[in-house]
């Protein structure tokens, strides 16, 4: 077993104090938006579209980490408007703050699904990989991963212009199910729904990512084999489970 | 697995003494799997009760109890419904964990498919988390070695600090050493670390769980994993504070997390499972049986699987619709339980005496007909008493009876010459069949016939020379009587006219509507044969593994219906009774998909019974018409079903179900399950029968059954175009839905139905309401008021539909 690393309760949000130089921001329109800037307006975009807060007061605790002077820049640049003591975010900077939650997000499926960090363990790479990530290489990575909508702990990955194209012509390496021909077989990546009864009962029948199936066949219905288990099920549930494909020959 | 071989032959009796150990404090032993892994073949073993064995998952709803065997001392044997689970998901799920709830503190034979150990093992770990003392029983050792799978039984059993049995236990190999297991059940070492921020909230949640037969750990764990089925239990035992408290905690656990904290329970016990299984499990490659993946292929093909799922309805059609519903049906009726006797038609009708003169045209001469008393005739029409039974339809004589038919004339007429001809019309052979007696000098002429076939059209003709006095004779009596046959009904007659006079009491018992005529009679002879070949041929179905294949092909039909493929057992239950399917809706997942089927059942699934009817009618007047009729009533059943769907509250629920083995079934077990299943169907059934004789009854002498016929008269003829005779057969079909059918057919045999009214009725009576068993079902299963509402709900599209064919063929000139 894996040592899990405690992650607290600041890690739903995604956020970390912020570390490293400036760099130069090539997906927003300028080229001023700081490390901890990205930050607040990563978090303010959770809070404020996730979380439903309307306005974020300057002292609210899920911003306790960044500096005071933050809101200030993200006012003077146009990315918030000041109400007081209270944040609102702008057309513009919602759009940032919400490229850095998908790029976290996607970094950290990429870590845990590909890579095979342990939940936990990837939170301080994802935090780091936000702020370089090119867009083209976002992209790559989305598409690389199946246009997943789900971080490992099931926050949402806000779309990205791939994901709306389904621009599917690169080869994933993790995909539903259903497109695998029958007979194939893949590795289960990641099971890509929050919802409880559909991951429990797939849990009760031993399905869990990180098992070997077998597409057994996809009409009338999916059916599906893991281990000694066959399962029968919907295109839909089937499509919910991410597999990586099995080459014939590296299969065993 | 030396240990497995010196357990061959179990000798229970014999190890009476040395099993003593169990229930020294516990009373209680809980058989716990996951379903399909031979717990209910173990609990027979170790009760000798055999009980309902079941390859379907969800099955074993109700909980079998016995008594442990070979033991003075009295320990309760429970056999759970399976979990994959014990923070549960199902109701099967809830069951098994809130047996282990209960105060009465219990140990726990863990039954696990050797095949699958890792499956068995989350159990286990479970089991291990509440400190359940626990047996592990390894079963289909056989099967898992066929697979390739080799479990180091020793290691695993130090690893779990427990007793591990390997066990066949279809063959009875393994259970005298489980037997001597029993009482060094412990709690099994399977101490599973969750992760760190589950941990804590775990340890805040125990500190306000009140003490339980389970430790407060597990339960922590099952509130963690959001088990809304603990809250009952919970809220009796603790403070609304503390209740606030815990759900405060849980929230805030889960807050973490946007993936359900019950899977991240789930996948660390998996995880660490895998770590267990991994050392004590080798696992050669072998080539999997090629017959069975062919079978398994082929039955869930998308074309194959159709042309197999045709050819096992059709057999099970064969074995309950011709097999039971004919042959047996027959025997039982007409042979064992018979007839007490009684008029089909007489004249005068109360046999009180008075003369019916009838004219002989003067310039007929030669052979005239001179009377005719036959069903229908207007002078005695045919009402419902004739086609109930008891006196019941033509349709209904039969082979195994014999009928009496009669005749008195006034002997001061000149009857010399005159013959009385009884002429019977078989109905399914088209046949014709005539018996002839001479009347006599005293003006009487009797004779019995027994029928050729099965349904006939009778009447009685009084052919005459040509010549009679005055031009007319008297006839003072006439009339065909059924003979007393068979036994039962016979007997109890004769007993209960020996001991009471022919008044309310012996109508309520014996009469056209009694207890004993209609209640004992239809649920033993009837429903009792089509019941149980429809459960045997359900159970060779469920034990070879092809049910859970028949759901895969029935999936994506039944999606439309808001249903999924698991609701094709109720419905194809429903061809054989729709009473049992009615009962047989609980599998379902949710509310609203029993709602629906029962809904649909009552609606439109025709019964073997009214199915045999309607396919023989509609076939004789052609295809287009049985098309017609079929489409019509599938139709109303996909638009109910989808329209239901949409506007009903409530969720569907995924489909997602374990696919068996393909195995030959074992002829003991399905015999055993055909017997329980059986005895249930009738402890829950027939009392609703007898209920159902008895207000028919009720209604009947009180009016109101012909209060509601008056009332629907109207309806009957206006809307949907037919003859005012055929009010009574809707009527009728509330109480057995064939005779209802059948009374449309002798309609159509007095040509008082054209083909297209047959259509226009067929279609009615088919999704006309429901017969009466099946309506006390619907009230028990669903309440009274959602069953007020099906049946509104179905007279009014049975009489809407019926009145839109009825409208539309005619306009467009359709009458087949």
């Amino acid at each position: 077993m894996a040592r899990r690393v405690r992650g607290g309760r600041r890690m739903g949000l995604g956020i970390r104090r912020p570390q490293g130089p400036h760099r130069p921001d090539d997906l927003g329109p300028t080229n001023r938006v700081t490390h901890v800037m990205e930050e607040m307006l990563q978090a303010l975009y959770v809070l404020t579209e996730e979380k439903g807060m309307e306005e974020v007061p300057r002292d609210a605790p899920e911003l306790s980490e960044l500096p005071q002077n933050v809101p200030d820049d993200l006012a003077a640049a146009d990315y918030i408007t000041l109400h007081g003591d209270r944040m609102r975010l702008t057309e513009l900077g919602r759009h940032l703050g919400r490229g850095v939650v998908r790029r976290h997000r996607l970094a950290e499926r990429l870590l845990t699904d590909v890579l095979d960090f342990d939940l936990g363990t990837e939170e301080e790479v994802a935090c780091e990989l936000e702020h370089i990530v090119s867009p083209e290489l976002t992209r790559a990575i989305c598409t690389l991963l199946g246009h997943p909508t789900t971080c490992p702990r099931g926050h949402p990955i806000p779309p990205g212009p791939c994901c709306a194209a389904h621009e599917r012509e690169l080869e994933t390496a993790v995909l539903p199910l259903t497109q695998m021909a029958p007979g194939e077989r893949g590795v289960i990546a990641h099971i890509s729904t929050v919802d409880r009864g559909r991951l429990d009962r797939l849990s009760g029948l031993g399905i869990f990512p990180g098992d070997e199936v077998m597409l057994v066949q996809k009409s009338p219905a999916c059916v599906i084999q893991a281990g000694e288990t066959t399962v029968a099920l919907d295109a839909d549930v089937a499509g919910d489970i991410r597999v990586r494909r099995l080459d014939v020959n590296d299969g065993e | 697995m030396s240990d497995e071989r010196a357990a061959d032959h179990p000798p229970p009796e014999a190890e009476e003494d040395r099993h003593q150990g169990v229930a020294t404090d516990e009373r209680r032993l809980l058989l716990i799997g996951n379903p399909n892994v031979g717990k209910s073949v173990v609990f027979s073993l170790l009760t000798g009760v055999y009980v309902v064995v079941s390859n379907y998952p969800g099955t074993t709803v109700e909980v079998s109890r016995g008594k442990l065997r070979g033991l003075r001392r009295e320990v309760e044997v429970v056999d759970t419904p399976g979990v994959n689970d014990l923070t549960p998901l199902s109701l099967d799920e809830m069951v098994t964990r809130d047996m282990l709830l209960e105060d009465q503190p219990a140990r726990v034979v863990q039954v696990i498919d050797a095949r699958n150990l890792e499956r068995g093992l989350s159990i286990t770990a479970e089991l291990a988390d509440m400190g359940v003392p626990v047996v592990v029983c390894l079963n289909m050792m056989d099967e898992a070695r066929r697979a390739g799978i080799e479990i180091d039984v020793a290691a695993l059993k130090e690893r779990l600090g427990v007793e591990v049995i390997p066990t066949v236990a279809v063959e009875r190999r393994g259970i005298a050493a489980l037997f001597r297991s029993l009482r060094d059940a412990r709690p099994a070492r399977l101490d599973v670390a969750y992760r760190p921020e589950i941990e804590a909230s775990a340890e805040l949640l125990e500190a306000l769980l009140p003490e339980a037969p389970i430790s407060r750990r597990s339960l922590a764990l099952m509130l963690l994993a959001e088990d809304a089925s603990l809250r009952g239990w919970l809220a009796e035992r603790v403070t609304p504070e503390q209740l606030e408290e815990i759900d405060r905690i849980v929230a805030e656990a889960q807050a973490d997390f946007q993936r359900p904290l019950s899977h991240l329970i789930a996948s660390t016990r998996r995880e660490q499972v895998e770590h267990l299984t991994d050392q004590v499990v080798t696992r050669r490659t072998v080539s999997s049986s090629r017959v069975r993946e062919t079978i398994s292929a082929a039955c869930m093909h998308p074309i194959l699987g159709l042309i197999v799922l045709l050819g096992v309805l059709y057999l099970v059609y064969l074995a309950v619709g011709k097999f039971a519903a004919g042959t047996v049906v027959d025997y039982l009726e007409g042979t064992v339980f018979g007839n007490a006797g009684g008029a089909l038609v007489a004249y005068p009708p109360d046999g009180a005496g008075g003369r019916w003169e009838f004219h002989v045209p003067a310039t007929e001469e030669a052979h005239g007909v001179a009377l005719t008393l036959r069903q229908g005739n207007p002078d005695q029409p045919a009402g419902l008493a004739s086609l109930l039974p008891g006196k019941p339809a033509p349709h209904f004589l039969r082979t195994e009876e014999s009928y009496r038919y009669y005749i008195r004339l006034d002997p001061a007429d000149d009857t010399a010459g005159m013959v009385l001809a009884c002429q019977l019309h078989y109905v399914e052979s088209a046949e014709s069949q005539l018996e002839l007696a001479r009347v006599g000098a005293d003006g009487t002429a009797e004779a019995v016939f027994t029928p050729r076939a099965r349904g006939a059209q009778y009447s009685l003709v009084l052919l005459g020379p040509g010549r009679t006095p005055k031009g007319r004779v008297k006839v003072l009596k006439a009339g065909i009587e059924r003979l007393p046959s068979g036994y039962v009904n016979p007997w109890l007659s004769s007993v209960l006219s020996t001991h009471m006079s022919r008044g309310f009491v012996y109508d309520l018992l014996m009469g056209d509507y009694g207890l004993i005529t209609i209640g004992v009679t239809y649920a033993v002879a009837l429903v009792l044969p089509i019941v149980a070949a429809f459960f045997f041929c359900f159970g060779l179905l469920e034990d070879s593994g092809y049910l859970a294949r028949l759901t895969v092909m029935a999936n994506s039909a039944f999606k439309v219906i808001g249903l999924n493929g698991k609701a094709v057992l109720p419905m194809v239950l429903g061809l054989g009774c729709d009473t049992m399917a009615t009962l047989a809706a609980r599998i379902l997942e949710t509310r609203k998909q029993r709602l629906i089927v029962t809904l649909l059942l009552a609606l439109g699934v025709p019964c073997s019974a009214q199915l045999g009817v309607l396919l023989g009618m509609l076939g004789e007047i052609g295809p287009a018409a049985l098309a017609t009729c079929l489409g019509v009533v599938l139709g109303q059943l996909v638009l109910v079903g989808y329209l239901a769907n949409r506007i009903l509250p409530g969720e569907e629920s995924d489909f997602i179900i374990e696919i068996p083995l393909i195995r030959l079934p074992r002829l003991r077990n399905i015999a055993a399950k055909t017997y329980y299943r059986v005895v249930w169907f009738l402890k829950e059934a027939v009392p609703f029968f007898m209920l159902g004789a008895l207000a028919l009854f009720l209604l009947d002498r009180l009016g109101v059954l012909a209060l509601i016929q008056d009332l629907s008269r109207p309806l009957v003829v206006h809307l949907l175009g037919l003859p005012q005779e055929a009010t009574p057969a809707f009527l009728v079909g509330f109480l057995r839905r064939d005779y209802g059918a059948a009374g449309l057919f002798d309609l159509r045999l007095e040509g008082l139905l054209t083909n297209l009214q047959t259509v226009v009725a067929m279609i009615t009576i088919t999704l006309f309401v429901p017969c009466v068993a099946q309506l006390f079902i619907i009230i028990k299963e669903q309440g009274l008021k959602r069953a007020a509402q099906i049946v509104s709900f179905v007279l009014v599209v049975a009489f809407a539909t019926g009145g839109l064919v009825n409208f539309a063929l005619r306009s467009l000139n359709v009458t087949f």
